[in-house]
């Protein structure tokens, strides 16, 4: 699997179209149809709390597939990188926190 | 110097040797330099805008939690199948974006204007399926004036749909000046410009879909 940032040379397409990004796509398109499928449906049985926090958890790791590896976060100085984990877990507790009620702004 | 400059170069001096390059280039930093992709500025407009969308989930979030009945039987009025093919339809989009970058990197014309053509379809199919969504739920009495959980839902998806659409002129003209002059009529910081900000607006989606249509 190529990494664009390593490999200054051009790629060909098969390169392009096999690469990690792909696979990373494939996972975010897993993830959604997986959960969908699994009962995060609305009108399936599970209404619980617990299954709230689990959409957001879900939601947030595929954000963080899209930071990091499409918009090349990875690869990016490292203050913006500390900028968008930070972001990204902070936010994600802080959501979790409110929609469990446990803290209100 | 300049924040913006600072969170460019990760807070190190800038000088000839370590500035990110702003000319014309076909490939990023060999040896795994630290690159940014797309200019300081659309950076600064992205965190921006998480900022305050993450503000506006977070007071959806409170509300909902006060209301939670009404909340419920609102989202139950949705139509969450609308949502779920936004969602790969945008994934797919920031995929054919990628896939464009990297072949804008490699100097393959032909596969950047078709790639970023698919990208901009994408956006297109997203806002016909909005535009029927809304015409539905308006045709059926609901509008922003209904409940609270409507306001939300109008200004959340309509706020993301105006950035949406913003996009795909940004797409669309890229794929213009690609059409009319080439590769040269881009330059690859301005590519991944266009990129980023397309990748902001499919991760918000990516919050707001869950949050508005299938949380319990």
């Amino acid at each position: 699997m190529t990494d664009t940032h390593a490999q200054p040379e051009a790629q060909t397409m098969r390169e392009i179209a096999l690469s990690r990004n792909s696979v990373v796509f494939a996972v975010l398109i897993a993830i959604t149809l997986i959960s969908w499928l699994l009962g995060f449906a609305p009108g399936a049985d599970s209404s619980s709390h617990a299954d709230g926090g689990i959409l957001l958890l879900l939601a947030f790791f595929k954000v963080r597939l899209v930071v990091i590896h499409f918009m090349e976060i990875s690869h990016a100085p490292l203050m913006l990188r500390v900028i968008c984990e930070g972001w990204i877990v902070i936010s994600c507790l802080v959501l979790i926190a409110i929609y469990l009620d446990l803290i209100a702004i | 110097m300049p924040w913006s400059k600072m969170v460019s170069t990760g807070f190190e001096p800038v000088n000839a040797e370590t500035r990110p390059s702003t000319t014309t280039q076909r490939s990023p930093n060999p040896g795994g330099q630290r690159h940014l992709p797309g200019d300081e500025g659309i950076w600064l407009f992205i965190i921006g805008d998480m900022t305050v969308f993450t503000l506006f989930f977070g007071i959806f979030l409170h509300f909902r939690t006060r209301s939670l009945e009404l909340y419920q039987n609102s989202q139950a009025l949705l139509n969450p199948d609308y949502g779920l093919l936004n969602t790969l339809i945008l994934l797919a989009s920031s995929w054919f974006v990628v896939m464009a970058v990297s072949a804008f990197r490699s100097g393959r014309e032909r596969a950047v204007r078709n790639l970023i053509g698919l990208a901009a379809l994408c956006g297109i199919a997203f806002s016909v399926l909005k535009y029927i969504e809304y015409q539905a739920k308006l045709a059926a009495g609901i509008t922003p004036e209904t409940n609270e959980f409507f306001i939300f839902y109008y200004l959340l998806t309509g706020i993301h749909f105006v950035h949406l659409l913003v996009g795909v002129g940004v797409l669309c003209y890229a794929w213009v000046k690609l059409q009319l002059r080439g590769l040269p009529a881009m330059s690859l910081e301005e590519i991944e410009s266009g990129a980023s900000y397309w990748h902001m607006v499919d991760l918000l989606w990516i919050v707001i879909f869950p949050l508005i249509y299938l949380m319990p």
